[in-house]
């Protein structure tokens, strides 16, 4: 057997093994168990590999091995063409291809072939490999305080220059996105070129858009990031295989960072997945007693580092503080400056009341009411002053009538 | 042999003259009534026969005809019973007239004879005075509201032969009663500022919204108390005058949910209608047009919980009652116009499951479906409303420290001072107010001191606010410094309208 053909065979057993993979859970993982690694898998034959996938029960239908000769011929006319693949932003990549992601290697079980869609998937692909990329993960239905934790770190780490990995479903993991999309990267600290600022790993095949309420997010994943599934086009969404897809987002990672979530949550799967490949876990605290800090409470008590913002996922990386990035930046407005903030925006700044508001403010965000109280403040003086500091920017007001620092 | 007595009938909140004439000829017995009656005048045959023979009259067999004049215009109701069997008896020689002046007479007939109170009573004893009417028979459950009007001599009637002997020149006239004590012993009813824990910036904006007239949106999850805090705006609103008074006891009387005896609307009025209402119960209507909620509201507080739930074209017909402080109910041949001045006080849930933005408990509203309900607030509506309040749960702690609040009657005190200010400034009615200010006048009136004029400026920018919201804000600093008694706008009340600001359109 030629060497070339020899590559064929795997490719081809590999285009095979992720067909049967798409429709049933567990595959790659009892090939990879049975074979050692699938690496050792794809050099086996593809009647060994049939044999051991055979359908146990006997009236369940083996789809694929028609299948399987049909892709065989494909996979020829590829090797003809360059490395893989590929149509209008679309790319199918083997574990063999140069451009597969190397976080995937690292998995027990990786997925024989990677769908690929975005603009210029393939140069963003390059660039994946070498930037560092973290996962936010986290509930679907996050608290507003979840919500808010999840677009400051998606928007800080894209800005730092990190890619986001995450799910794409709705609460955490698309806000967290979102965020990241529309960050501006900071003066970038070494080659950014490309570099897809977020990367949605999906549950399904690439053409199915769920949650239909997430298509904007989708169509920004594909013209500003990447979209990337293990699964054969047109497979639908199941149970089964949104935790498959989570090994995915952790092998991608060199970080994942659970935000909110319940005791038995997808994200908790996610860290645990994470930590079998040797990645490094953080959670954001939430607050105690409640449903949605379970996940990562539970976490934290085994283990994960703390995340309040962007900086500590930073730190665990060994990367450069976005704090210490950004001395040139406007106004600093991070939170922690804003002491010297109403005396030095200008002579007739807020005064006393806007002071003591603001002093409130960096305990805790809060209403105009309980700002008020806490203040000490008469009601009026107190939406007097939190509009005086809303227009000097140093406060926002977000859901609920919430007002807290500005970031 | 012919006779006839004067009546009413109503149109809108007027009074149309209609005159019943009875004609009684020997001939086959039988009894019409012509003029344009609806079906409840056209059964009122039947009543006024029993009433007749119960209360020991003669019906003779004659053959009856009883026209309704102007017999182009539609007579509606029970209302004509009274005045058709006093024609009657009248033309079969059974009743006499004194020869004093002309007597009207209004009123629904029982089968025993018993005289049924009847809606519209005080405009049309109003009517009556300005045609020079000078004695009124009125249902005795009527004779409060009727007594209102000076001029008219109202006589109460229980029975038909109370009319009987009105009609000859019997009967007690009412007396007037004493509208400045009406409203100044109006109850002040059980509800009161005092009673809500906490909230104490929302109790500071409702100040605002009732001195300067503001229309508000309140926003927050359920149980938070926007019911209870909307229901205590009338208490610190001030109090009707004798004019705002009568006009709504008119809307109220014709709408017939006067109470009996009472003569007086002598509260602002509250109405919190359903989310299910129609436009036509909401704005006014119907083939014969009656007042809707929002003009029976009038000089009061239209309080629409569930905003966002209202159908969308009863939320639009609410703009022209915001915007002229009436409404008009066109139909074919006619049209009526209906009083409608009020405070628009709106409520909604911050999204639908009601918790964004709670902490306490998370939202789980999918982001299509909060879009969804934002989009079904109209904008053109929202342009009519100044002040928008976050309304955030009190936790229990607060209920039990928390000490009983400043009294309403404190609070109208300020509230009156500040609309003083306001209509010298304004040079209006009692009803001039900064929140139905127009374009020309906040330009004219509204002074903003130079801070404050830079303040506006970069909140223009910052908070991206669109001209009409600034214009908003405006109006509302202004009430601010009215009821501080300042003259000039200055930044601290330009910054605290601000955090009232509807921000539903950013540039």
């Amino acid at each position: 057997m030629s060497a070339a053909s020899d590559r064929g065979g795997r490719g081809a057993r590999a285009v095979w093994l992720a067909r049967v993979a798409s429709t049933r859970p567990g595959v790659v993982q009892r090939v990879a168990r049975s074979f050692g690694s699938l690496d050792a898998a794809l050099d086996a034959s593809l009647s060994s590999l049939r044999t051991l996938l055979a359908p146990r029960s006997a009236g369940a239908p083996d789809e694929a091995p028609r299948e399987a000769s049909r892709y065989a011929a494909a996979l020829a006319a590829q090797a003809q063409a360059p490395a893989s693949c590929s149509t209008a932003g679309r790319l199918l990549v083997t574990y063999d291809d140069e451009l597969y992601p190397p976080g995937l290697r690292s998995l027990f079980d990786p997925p024989p072939v990677l769908f690929v869609a975005g603009a210029d998937p393939r140069p963003r692909l390059r660039a994946l490999a070498r930037a560092p990329a973290v996962a936010v993960v986290g509930t679907r239905a996050p608290s507003s305080y979840g919500l808010e934790m999840a677009r400051l770190l998606g928007g800080d780490l894209a800005r730092a220059g990190v890619v986001v990995v995450s799910g794409v479903a709705l609460g955490v993991d698309v806000a967290a996105q979102l965020a990241a999309l529309a960050a501006v990267p900071l003066d970038p600290v070494g080659d950014t070129e490309g570099v897809p600022r977020s990367v949605g790993v999906l549950g399904s095949g690439l053409d199915i858009v769920h949650p239909r309420s997430n298509a904007a997010a989708f169509r920004a994943l594909r013209e500003h990031g990447l979209l990337v599934s293990e699964f054969w086009p047109g497979t639908p969404p199941s149970v089964w295989r949104f935790p498959a897809r989570n090994r995915l987002i952790a092998g991608l990672s060199r970080a994942v960072v659970v935000v909110e979530g319940s005791r038995r949550s997808g994200s908790r799967i996610t860290a645990e997945l994470a930590l079998d490949a040797g990645r490094e876990v953080l959670a954001v605290p939430g607050e105690a007693g409640r449903r949605l800090s379970e996940a990562p409470h539970h976490l934290l008590r085994h283990g994960a580092q703390l995340c309040e913002a962007a900086d500590d996922v930073l730190v665990a990386l060994g990367l450069e503080r976005l704090s210490a990035r950004a001395p040139a930046d406007a106004g600093g407005a991070a939170p922690g400056d804003c002491a010297s903030g109403p005396e030095a925006t200008d002579g007739d700044g807020p005064g006393a009341e806007a002071r003591a508001v603001l002093a409130t403010l960096r305990d805790a965000p809060g209403t105009a009411e309980e700002v008020a109280a806490r203040a000490g403040l008469a009601p009026r003086a107190a939406s007097a002053a939190l509009s005086a500091l809303e227009v000097e920017g140093l406060a926002e007001r977000a859901d609920g009538g919430v007002y807290r620092l500005a970031r | 042999m012919l006779a006839h007595v004067t009546s009413e009938t109503l149109f809108g909140l007027q009074g149309r003259a209609v005159e019943v004439e009875a004609d009684v000829v020997a001939a086959a017995p039988t009894f019409s009534i012509v003029g344009l009656p609806d079906a409840a005048v056209q059964e009122s045959r039947e009543r006024v026969r029993a009433a007749i023979v119960n209360s020991g009259f003669e019906f003779p067999s004659r053959r009856i005809t009883v026209n309704l004049a102007p017999a182009d215009l539609r007579k509606e109701g029970p209302r004509f019973d009274l005045p058709i069997a006093l024609a009657f008896l009248l033309a079969t020689g059974q009743a006499r007239r004194d020869g004093s002046g002309e007597v009207a007479a209004v009123g629904e007939l029982g089968l025993d004879g018993a005289v049924r109170p009847v809606s519209g009573v005080l405009v049309v004893v109003e009517s009556l005075r300005r045609r020079g009417v000078g004695r009124v028979l009125v249902p005795a459950a009527n004779a409060a509201e009727a007594a209102l009007v000076e001029g008219v001599g109202v006589v109460p009637v229980a029975r038909l032969r109370d009319a009987v002997a009105g009609l000859g020149g019997g009967g007690v006239a009412a007396a007037r009663p004493d509208v400045g004590s009406l409203l100044g012993d109006a109850p002040a009813g059980d509800a009161d500022f005092a009673d809500v824990a906490g909230q104490a910036v929302v109790k500071r904006a409702l100040e605002i919204a009732a001195a300067g007239g503001h229309n508000v949106l309140m926003v927050g999850p359920p149980g938070a108390g926007k019911t209870m805090l909307a229901r205590r705006l009338p208490t610190i609103m001030p109090g009707l005058s004798v004019a705002e008074a009568i006009a709504v006891t008119r809307v109220h009387s014709v709408a017939g949910l006067l109470p009996s005896r009472t003569p007086l609307v002598a509260r602002r009025p509250f109405r919190a209608p359903h989310h299910s209402i129609s436009v036509a119960g909401l704005v006014g209507g119907g083939s014969s047009p009656r007042p809707g909620e929002v003009s029976l509201a009038h000089h009061g507080v239209l309080f629409l919980d569930e905003f966002p739930e209202f159908r969308v074209s009863a939320l639009e017909a609410l703009r022209q009652p915001l915007e002229d402080g009436e409404v008009t109910i066109s139909r074919a041949l006619t049209s009526v116009t209906y009083p409608a001045r009020i405070t628009l006080v709106a409520a909604m849930n911050p999204c639908p499951c009601g918790f964004l933005g709670d902490r306490e408990r998370h939202c789980t509203c999918p982001g299509y479906r909060l879009e969804q309900y934002r989009s079904r607030l109209s904008g053109p509506l929202l342009d009519r409303i100044d002040l928008r309040l976050e309304v955030a749960r009190v936790p229990p702690r607060e209920y039990r420290l928390g000490g009983r609040g400043e009294s309403s009657a404190a609070v109208r005190a300020r509230v009156e001072q500040a609309r003083h200010r306001q209509r010298e400034r304004l040079g209006g009615d009692a009803t001039a107010v900064n929140g139905h200010m127009s374009a020309r006048q906040l330009r004219r009136l509204c002074r903003l001191e130079p801070a404050a004029v830079e303040l506006l400026d970069r909140a223009y920018d910052r908070l991206r606010l669109s001209a009409r919201a600034c214009d908003r804000v405006v109006k509302v600093a202004r009430t601010i410094a009215d009821l501080e008694g300042a003259g000039g706008v200055a930044a601290p009340h330009v910054a605290e309208a601000l955090s009232y600001r509807v921000e539903h359109e950013r540039r």
